[in-house]
């Protein structure tokens, strides 16, 4: 990731160009663009994302086109997918929990970082400038999620940033774009008649650590987000399988 | 788009990527071991993207044999992002996660990107490289030898569906030989028996809109076959039941509800199913008496197998049994009763897979919306005019003829019958070269230390692919195929609900001097002909390019080449598919009776039970059966080295029920021995309650045995190892589930 930093200042530029614009912008990408950017030419959205886990299989079609689109490293995830399984035979349940930065409206990361290096867009995306940062790790002790990791390329912090480079060309996220089961809806979350908007008026839908007060932007459908310690008596089994190779618990 | 050869030197993307310093210090003639053919960067770099820039190229996917749509981003001559296709009908847009690694399988540093020819031992993994020229000419040389000496008869053809094998089996044909073995024998062949013989084919399903869904096995969660996934998702936000009969919860069945059935009793379920609907008169009537044959034998034949014998046999609850049958009853005719596709299971396999389209004529589950139906046929492609001289061929080496397998599909051979020939040395004749395109028998075939010995009896192994298999590992020369997307197949028309054609194409040039099959064969059949005469030389026979060859499949469509190659897709107009027409009389079942047949007069005739007859099965004390399937990020045995796949399942586990663990002391992820009669493997342990405690399972495509595979090689145990070389007794196909093994505390 070494061109990050005038990747991200291009982004900033085209994106403003999007939301400032047209519907050129929008109608000459290669992707139809969805419901939610086009609605981003007539008002200042703020951008989220609702996971419907009962379409998910767990087949992290979104982890590997996240690697692929972003280059992460190695042993790095901005996307993954957890394995949560539960029960004593025959009564076993199985669940998927797809996971990203939250895109928090309050986000710790933000609150954290002394330089700067990261902040809240007004589109609701938490970028961070890797030119600015200076390798200290703060953020990514901070974050509730461990959605963060350091970048051993760029030396900066690093995590998931909805796809801007995608946004920026009308595109959908590459989790969102690769799902075949359509479990992932992208889209603006200030526009009511938006499908992530619609989806979230007429569901049940929950974020990942409330208590926390984050005010995440991705939210879940049929969420199971136990995690072994949540189940401290004996005789019960759970496990979860987090496929974050080269990750380790804090 | 042929490759350039002035251009095959520089890569594109070499200096980008840095990684493809492949021959660097590799002197031709020099043997080297494998390691210096190698990458210096195991995890190569692949630029930032810029979707502002480069082109966006379609072409179908070949990372499994669905043959999705994809959109691949190109800049400056090198992929750097492939996405889904919203246009295509069976994918809507969506990949899996090997369609996304296919970038990684492009610029994968094991991917072997000229020829190798053997100078160790077979499987030593000392290799020389060669020029193509060298190439032709040895492998022609040792063609002709065998020819010289056994006839072209002495040569076995080895090759997987894909869109290309039409010309590697048109070059054996060629060549004189009748000896092929392909996939089906490896996968599907005992469905493939089971329905034909029942209702003359295998129908689609609609998943979308069934009310019940019934699955043996079938993992369409994990093992994909679009678009029947999709379709089960949209089927279950309707509002279907999915009902999953495994001795494994799946992920599919982690969908729905499921069934852990006592493994090989699968019969005994339908049979007990089918003798509720009639016992109490819940089923089709009308379907029944207009469109099947036999009722009243089998009403006389399920006579016995009630529920309760059946919970005996399955260990599902017989109240269960009686509530799946009226609930399939309500729910009818917008059941599925899921055919399945790897039918690879037992010896009983083609029997048991009659049943099923017999529950479903009960149902009258068929020609009806959310039921099985027939699709709406292909796009009728052009023919290719070969202009061949015919060429006489000896009968088959093995004996898989009409004699010993009458209702087997013979040009598909018979993996299991054809290894045991060899060994046996029973056949009609020595079969001594072997010519593998893009087939891995050493990890495909169960007992792979049988397979092992076959290849020891061979004079010569060729091997055409594109990374060091299991099987290309143990060949005397390995010629280098273009991947997908650096080549143009023949287009494609699949059976579907539309009706449409698919272009694969170019998207990079050629990794090193990778070749496209026809070109290989062109170059081999050149040599060929200098070496004898044939009825028509091959410089005649492979006188064509791959344009020319897909313009012949457009010649009479509305679409022309140039056009299919920049949108990548052409639906044909007009109406897909009509339902009806069975219901209503207007088609017949291909079928000897023109019926579904619940007494099948071609099992009948050629001496099998015409009505599916329960066998009792027995265990081994002290043991479990081993099963095996896949995860939804490996296809086969063909990408558990791809890097970004290999990342997320490093290495395979076996399952182990918590109960069993217990009696035999073993902790979740301590290596263990799993030890069968004819292979012993060490892996890992994964106990979990979602297996039973009679079964264990493993995945395949680990435990390689072929050290080019640097980021696989020592990872996990092979399952193929462990497996006896069972199959079933009408199709041949192999049975993988039938093998008991010993889990070994370490």
């Amino acid at each position: 990731m070494t061109n990050n930093a005038s990747k991200l200042e291009r982004d900033r530029r085209d994106f403003i160009k999007v939301l400032g614009a047209t519907s050129a912008a929008v109608a000459g990408a290669t992707t139809l663009p969805g419901k939610a950017l086009a609605s981003a030419t007539i008002r200042k959205p703020r951008y989220g994302m609702l996971i419907d886990t009962r379409k998910c299989v767990g087949c992290h079609a979104c982890s590997v086109s996240c690697r692929s689109e972003n280059n992460v490293p190695m042993r790095k995830h901005r996307s993954w997918v957890e394995y949560i399984e539960k029960g004593t035979f025959p009564d076993v349940s199985l669940n998927f929990l797809p996971r990203l930065c939250n895109q928090c409206s309050e986000p710790p990361c933000v609150a954290a970082c002394e330089d700067n290096a990261t902040y809240l867009r007004d589109d609701g995306i938490v970028v961070i400038d890797p030119d600015i940062c200076t390798g200290c790790r703060r953020c990514v002790r901070a974050c509730p999620y461990n959605a963060r990791f350091m970048n051993p390329e760029s030396g900066a912090a690093d995590k998931c940033d909805f796809c801007i480079d995608r946004l920026t060309q009308g595109m959908e996220p590459a989790c969102v774009a690769s799902c075949f089961n359509k479990a992932r809806i992208f889209g603006d979350l200030n526009d009511p008649d938006s499908d992530i908007s619609r989806m979230i008026a007429s569901n049940t839908v929950s974020v990942l650590r409330p208590e926390k007060g984050t005010k995440p932007n991705v939210f879940y459908i049929g969420i199971d987000n136990a995690d072994e310690s949540d189940n401290p008596s004996p005789g019960q089994y759970i496990r979860v399988t987090r496929h974050r190779r080269g990750y380790r618990k804090r | 788009m042929k490759p350039d050869p002035g251009k095959l030197e520089t890569p594109a993307g070499l200096s980008r990527r840095g990684f493809l310093t492949l021959c660097a210090g590799a002197g031709a003639g020099a043997a080297l071991p494998w390691r210096s053919f190698q990458a210096a960067s195991r995890e190569p770099q692949v630029p930032a993207h810029s979707w502002s820039r480069g082109e966006v190229i379609p072409s179908t996917c070949n990372m499994c044999v669905n043959r999705c749509g994809i959109k691949c981003h190109v800049v400056d001559g090198v992929l750097e992002k492939i996405d889904g296709d919203s246009r295509n009908p069976k994918t809507a847009g969506g990949t899996c996660a090997k369609g996304q690694a296919g970038v990684m399988a492009l610029y994968d540093p094991d991917r072997i990107t000229h020829p190798l020819i053997r100078v160790g031992e077979r499987g030593a993994g000392k290799w020389r490289r060669a020029s193509w020229e060298e190439a032709f000419e040895y492998t022609a040389d040792k063609i002709d030898r065998i020819i010289e000496k056994y006839g072209p008869e002495g040569l076995l053809f080895s090759s997987c569906t894909d869109l290309t094998e039409v010309f590697f089996i048109k070059f054996g044909k060629y060549l004189g030989t009748p000896n092929f073995a392909r996939h089906a024998t490896l996968c599907l062949a005992s469905r493939n028996v089971g329905y034909f013989a029942t209702m003359g084919s295998v129908p689609d399903v609609d998943l979308a809109n069934a009310k019940y869904i019934l699955m043996f096995g079938a993992n369409r969660m994990e093992a994909f076959e679009l678009p029947h996934n999709r379709d089960l998702i949209t089927g279950l936000q309707n509002g279907a039941r999915l009902v999953v009969i495994d001795p494994r919860m799946t992920v599919t069945a982690s969908k729905g509800k499921w069934l852990p059935i006592r493994p090989r009793t699968d019969m005994a379920l339908t049979l007990a199913l089918m003798h509720v609907l009639i016992e109490e008169d819940l089923y089709d009537k009308a379907f029944v008496a207009n469109l099947t044959t036999g009722f009243e034998e089998l009403k006389a034949h399920v006579a016995g197998y009630t529920p309760e014998w059946a919970e005996q046999e399955t260990e599902i609850p017989a109240r269960t049994i009686i509530k799946m049958a009226r609930e399939m009853a309500a729910a009818a005719p917008a059941v599925v009763i899921y055919p399945g596709r790897r039918s690879s299971w037992y010896t009983n396999d083609a029997q048991f897979r009659r049943t099923l389209p017999m529950l479903m004529a009960l149902l009258g589950a068929f020609d009806t919306g959310g039921a099985s139906f027939f699709n709406a046929g292909k796009v009728k492609l052009g023919g290719f005019d070969w202009e061949l001289e015919p060429v006489e061929v000896a009968p088959r080496f093995d004996g898989f003829d009409e004699e010993r397998f009458p209702l087997a599909h013979h040009e598909d051979g018979g993996y299991i019958n054809l290894r045991d020939t060899i060994l046996n040395d029973t056949g009609n004749y020595p079969v001594k070269g072997w010519m593998l395109y893009k087939q891995n028998p050493l990890a495909a075939v169960a007992d792979s230390a049988k397979t092992l010995r076959m290849m020891q009896t061979m004079d010569f192994i060729c091997a055409i692919d594109v990374q060091p298999s299991q099987t290309a590992w143990m060949a005397d020369i390995i010629l280098p195929e273009t991947l997908y997307l650096e080549r143009l197949d023949p287009v494609w028309t699949p059976a579907g609900t539309t009706r449409y054609i698919g272009i694969r194409q170019p998207v990079v040039k050629p990794q090193g001097e990778a070749k496209t099959l026809l070109e290989i064969l062109q170059g081999l059949g050149a040599a060929l002909d200098q070496r004898r005469e044939f009825e028509t030389p091959f410089a005649e026979v492979f006188n064509f390019t791959m344009e020319d060859y897909l313009d012949a499949q457009l010649k009479k469509l509305p679409i022309d080449r140039a056009t299919l190659m920049k949108d990548g897709i052409w639906v044909a107009p007009g109406p897909g598919l009509k339902l009806g027409e069975y219901r209503n009389g207007n088609k017949d079942f291909k079928t000897p009776s023109g019926k579904i047949e619940f007494v099948s007069e071609r099992f009948r005739r050629n001496g099998y039970d015409p009505l599916p007859v329960y066998e009792p099965v027995t265990g081994e004390p002290g043991k479990q059966r081993l099963v095996t399937g896949r995860y939804a990020y490996f296809t086969h045995a063909s990408n558990q080295n791809n890097i970004w796949l290999n990342a997320i399942h490093p290495e395979n586990e076996v399952w182990i029920n918590p109960d069993l663990a217990k009696e035999k002391d073993i902790e979740d992820d301590e290596y263990v021995i799993v030890r069968s009669r004819v292979g012993e493997v060490r892996i890992r342990a994964y106990v979990t309650p979602r297996i039973r405690k009679d079964t264990v399972f493993i995945t395949h495509g680990f435990g390689t045995n072929s050290a080019g595979q640097t980021t696989l090689y020592g990872k996990g145990g092979a399952d193929q190892a462990l497996m006896e070389d069972h199959a079933d007794t009408i199709s041949n196909n192999q049975a993988l589930h039938e093998t008991f093994v010993e889990i070994v505390k370490l």
